[in-house]
């Protein structure tokens, strides 16, 4: 299976389950869980099913395309299922059945790994899922996000593409990985691999982000204060993103890290709490959608 | 009487295998108690489970409570009659709550007075009865180290809770946690076994599973695993490394236990051998395998969750795993290599040491002073003072190296590798590579001097920086480790008898973060205290005991452990003697508080009676004693011997003993507190000077004694 070919087969896969299958936000962020489709969803009583492909940014991970598994912008892929089925483990082992990996001829595995990010003030209880010693999924059941206890709990999925791909394909190295029939992984991102890491290592400006990311916070503290948690939010991923970029660049001390995220993790949950006060008072539409749907 | 088994069976999503002992052992007990208090007999009870269930058996549990007549009390006597010596309402509302007649009631002596009574036949309740009603809670008993919450439900668990299984003989308990009910339908294992399994009884549980592919019992799981790896390893030519912890490990990570090898390069066995065995059992959670000489061998055995069908891909995978983190490892390490540690050392300058305590460079600089100052206390001469030093100047650099960043709980132990190979002396490669331990209360201790002297400095630099931060540990939140390292300093000096004035030390520390608050000194030396005492606690050395011993001055806290030992050594063997010692120190302990001066001026043209005299000889032997037991423990801690100070103390001890009759002699015979206030002072100075050297030893009147 090329990649793909994994990619389309997790969207028939989930969007048979009743998933919105979202596209990519057009906007650099750490992790799927970054995307409103994640964020802002996860937060709340309205029910919601969504799946995605989330490029994801790690400016920390620039290896300047050489290293077979760590990269500057690679993929995830996001599933999202509010309120958390029952059976969700068991629908998990179901896609990578639909990917080819027959579960008898592996050892598939959920070991504990409890997931946080502190940029969002968002957290979580679960596993890495382990095939054959190998971590190809995060699967965490949210506990908190914007700094605020979530009911109902949600199921959030994150599968390693790249990882899974490499494995089913037998290459030790990303740049082989069979993209389609016809091209490899590296011959559509080697380039841009190296050259977004040699920006983020050589070029990128530390004095420039520093107050762009000062600029961001003011803008999207203006935004909240216009009502706009929506709008606001993409500011906060700006912010969280020029972090990164200052972060990777070894322009950021310890303490000075702590106080930053410290930051952005408080324009999250002022956009968590504003959104929700909106959603209440539009009467939380996806919960009628939902009540409706049940009652037709 | 008649009886069956129960089983209850908890069937949860993975629990983190750390979460499961814990759990087994809260739910064998809270049932073990309930039954109990509901008079419920049983045969045997046990927990056991796997990462999917707590399961809990109970073997010929008692089908009912034995019937029992109880006496009911109703209301006193006086309030059943009124003045005609009629029944009164309360007396006839008793009767017939219990369904009797009045005349069928008695009256007798309670602790309440004289009540009225009525025995009542109290059928025993059956024990699915009692089982459905405590279920609910028994299921919920565990505790956590940490728990969550799924989907709409208020439960909190280790994870979600997804079927439960209650059968009493072959009929299903009903009981229920919110939405979950109990039934007879178990779960096989994830993938060899049935997504729906009937259990028919309770006794059929352990044999039903098996043949689901799931050993439900650990015991049984851990030898499985065991002889497997044995197996495995034998064969691989070699024998397992870390084998206990690791199978611990393991054992709560499958249901089906099957052991394979796989192998790596031999290129990686290039790498510090503590990098593979860390990515192995660590990371992996693999047996690493050495030659029987603990030469690492290029492969590892795991364990996987099924059975041996398509082992080659599963053996495959986790090659490919090691490889590619192995291969990482030595890319990071070839890099590091381009440069030493020395030329590294001015990296410390960007690097944070703690928010508010400057960088690690400022850290280098401090640390190295104190663990001069610390090499200078313990008589380290010119050579092994330098490697201290250089030890010291070098002991954070690798916290700047690629392969630390990656494998931080390496820290140190590369250091040391990476000194070495940086042409550092064995001795200064050695200092750094230990100077993180103990990291833990059971953990092993620097063993060359020069690591003690660096370990002691540096931990003692972060416990005084964080204190003069005002960021002491309160209750269980000590996030810089603040008792840890008191407590792994307090474990070197006691375990090693180290001659080092420690709070003398910790003033120096605090001083170079220009801090000279009384306040905070107090506060590091009751830490200090209560981490030694803890120590102490930890070699069996009891709660007078630990006071005894640690009642003497900070500079002797090295002392403390050693005689100690000596006390319960002479207790057991001569405990009359040791009261005699116990003796003539505590008489005069009791009596000089009442001094009024610190005085030790004693003026014998003051005595009156001979016991006065003898009291002033045996005080002089009394310092003797101390005088030889101080020179002894120096020599012992020169000469690495930390055992002859326990029978120096031994001989101080005995000695001490010796003096108790002339001390009682003196209490006997003389009046301490003479009217003449200079009679007063003399004898109290003596008293004063006898305690002083008997507190050079130990402050033996903290000891409770007949």
């Amino acid at each position: 299976m090329t990649f793909q070919e994994t990619l389309m087969t997790l969207h028939r896969f989930w969007s048979d389950r009743g998933c919105v299958i979202e596209q990519p936000y057009d906007m650099e962020m750490g992790a799927g869980t970054m995307a409103p489709a994640t964020f802002i969803r996860a937060l709340g009583p309205e029910p919601y099913r969504v799946a995605y492909v989330q490029p994801s940014r790690r400016p920390a991970d620039a290896r300047y395309g050489e290293n077979p598994y760590r990269l500057a912008r690679y993929f995830q892929y996001q599933v999202i299922l509010k309120p958390s089925p029952d059976d969700v483990q068991e629908t998990y082992i179901e896609s990578l059945a639909a990917l080819g990996f027959d579960p008898l001829k592996h050892d598939i595995r959920f070991v504990e790994d409890d997931w946080e990010n502190p940029s969002l003030g968002a957290g979580g209880v679960g596993w890495e899922v382990w095939m054959d010693g190998m971590e190809i999924t995060q699967f965490t059941y949210f506990q908190q996000v914007g700094g605020i206890e979530v009911d109902p709990v949600c199921a959030e999925i994150t599968y390693g593409p790249e990882r899974l791909v490499m494995y089913m394909q037998d290459v030790d190295h990303y740049k082989d990985i069979r993209w389609s029939d016809a091209v490899p992984y590296g011959a559509v991102r080697q380039v841009e691999e190296y050259q977004i890491s040699a920006y983020g290592f050589e070029v990128a400006d530390t004095e420039m982000l520093y107050r762009h990311f000062e600029d961001y916070e003011r803008e999207a503290a203006r935004t909240l204060e216009a009502g706009l948690p929506l709008a606001a939010y993409e500011l906060v991923l700006k912010c969280s993103h020029t972090f990164n970029l200052l972060d990777a660049r070894g322009a950021v001390s310890v303490s000075e890290r702590t106080a930053l995220i410290g930051r952005v993790r408080k324009l999250a949950s002022h956009v968590a709490r504003l959104w929700l006060t909106q959603r209440e008072e539009a009467g939380w539409p996806l919960l009628a959608l939902a009540q409706k749907g049940g009652e037709a | 009487m008649a009886t069956r088994d129960f089983l209850l069976e908890i069937g949860t999503e993975e629990l983190p295998s750390r979460f499961v002992p814990p759990a087994l052992e809260q739910l064998r007990d809270e049932v073990a108690a309930a039954l109990g208090s509901w008079r419920l007999e049983f045969d045997s009870i046990r927990a056991t489970g796997t990462p999917r269930r707590l399961v809990l058996l109970v073997e010929g549990l008692a089908e009912k409570q034995p019937d029992r007549r109880v006496e009911v009390q109703g209301p006193p006597k006086q309030a059943c009659f009124d003045a005609e010596g009629r029944p009164t309402k309360a007396l006839e509302g008793f009767a017939k709550a219990q369904g009797v007649d009045v005349a069928q009631v008695t009256f007798a002596e309670t602790e309440k007075g004289i009540r009225a009574t009525i025995a009542v036949d109290e059928p025993g309740r059956p024990a699915a009865e009692v089982l459905a009603e405590i279920l609910p809670r028994v299921a919920l008993c565990p505790n956590f180290p940490k728990t969550m919450r799924w989907a709409h439900r208020k439960v909190r668990y280790g994870r979600p809770i997804r079927w439960l299984v209650a059968l009493l003989g072959s009929e299903v308990v009903p009981f229920a946690i919110e939405d979950i009910h109990s039934g007879r339908v178990s779960r096989g294992h994830r993938f060899l076994g049935q997504e729906a399994v009937e259990i028919p009884s309770a006794d059929a549980y352990r044999q039903t599973m098996r043949e689901q592919y799931v050993m439900v019992d650990h015991e049984e799981r851990r030898e499985a695993i065991r002889a497997q790896v044995l197996a495995a390893v034998n064969q691989a030519g070699g024998v397992p490394m870390h084998l206990e912890e690791v199978l611990e490990e393991n054992l709560y990570l499958v249901e089906w236990p099957t052991a394979f090898t796989g192998r790596f390069s031999e290129e990686f066995l290039g790498l510090p051998h503590v990098v593979p065995t860390t990515v192995m059992r660590k990371h992996q959670k693999y047996f690493p395998v050495a030659t029987a000489e603990g030469e690492l061998l290029p492969c590892f055995v795991a364990v996987r969750n099924g059975g041996v069908e398509h082992i080659e891909e599963v053996i495959r995978g986790n090659q490919i795993v090691v490889h590619g983190r192995l291969r990482d490892a030595v890319f990071f390490f070839r890099n590091d290599l381009d440069r030493t540690l020395a030329d590294r050392a001015k990296d410390l300058e960007r690097v944070v040491f703690i928010h508010g305590l400057g960088s690690l460079a400022e850290k280098t600089r401090r640390v190295e002073a104190l663990t001069l100052s610390v090499a200078r206390a313990l008589g380290l001469d010119g050579a092994d003072a330098e490697h201290a030093r250089r030890a010291a100047e070098l002991c954070k650099v690798d916290l700047t190296t690629n392969l630390v960043i990656e494998f931080t709980s390496l820290q140190g132990i590369l250091g040391g590798v990476y000194a070495a190979r940086g042409g550092e002396s064995p001795a200064v490669a050695a200092a750094i590579g230990e100077h993180y331990r103990p990291a833990s209360a059971d953990d092993e201790l620097p063993a060359t001097a020069a690591g003690c002297a660096l370990s002691i400095a540096d931990k003692m630099d972060t416990v005084a920086g964080v204190l003069s931060i005002g960021e002491a540990p309160t209750g269980t939140a000590d996030p810089h480790g603040v008792r840890r390292r008191l407590q792994g300093i307090a474990a070197m000096v006691l375990r090693k008898s180290l001659p080092l004035d420690i709070m003398g030390l910790a003033r120096e520390a605090l001083a170079h973060y220009g801090c000279q608050d009384t306040a905070v000194e107090g506060q590091l030396a009751d830490l200090l205290r209560q981490r030694a005492e803890a120590v102490l606690e930890l070699h069996g050395i009891g709660m007078d005991l630990r006071d005894a011993a640690l009642g003497v001055e900070w500079g002797r806290l090295g002392q403390a452990l050693a005689v100690a030992r000596a006390v319960q050594a002479l207790d057991t063997e001569d405990p009359e003697v040791l009261t005699a010692a116990w003796r003539a120190a505590t008489r005069p302990a009791n009596i000089i508080s009442k001094r009024e001066s610190d005085s030790i001026e004693i003026d014998a043209s003051l005595f009156e009676s001979e016991s006065e005299g003898a009291l002033l000889e045996s005080v002089g032997r009394m310092e003797t004693v101390a005088d030889v037991f101080d020179r002894r423990v120096v020599k012992a801690f020169l000469e690495e011997r930390p055992r002859t100070i326990e029978s120096q103390a031994l001989i101080a001890l005995r000695s001490l003993a010796l003096e108790a009759p002339v001390v009682d002699g003196f209490f006997d015979e003389v009046m301490v507190m003479a009217e003449d206030p200079r009679l007063r002072a003399n004898r109290l100075a003596m008293l004063y000077r006898a305690h002083l050297a008997v507190t050079r030893i130990a402050d033996l009147h903290a000891l409770r004694r007949d």
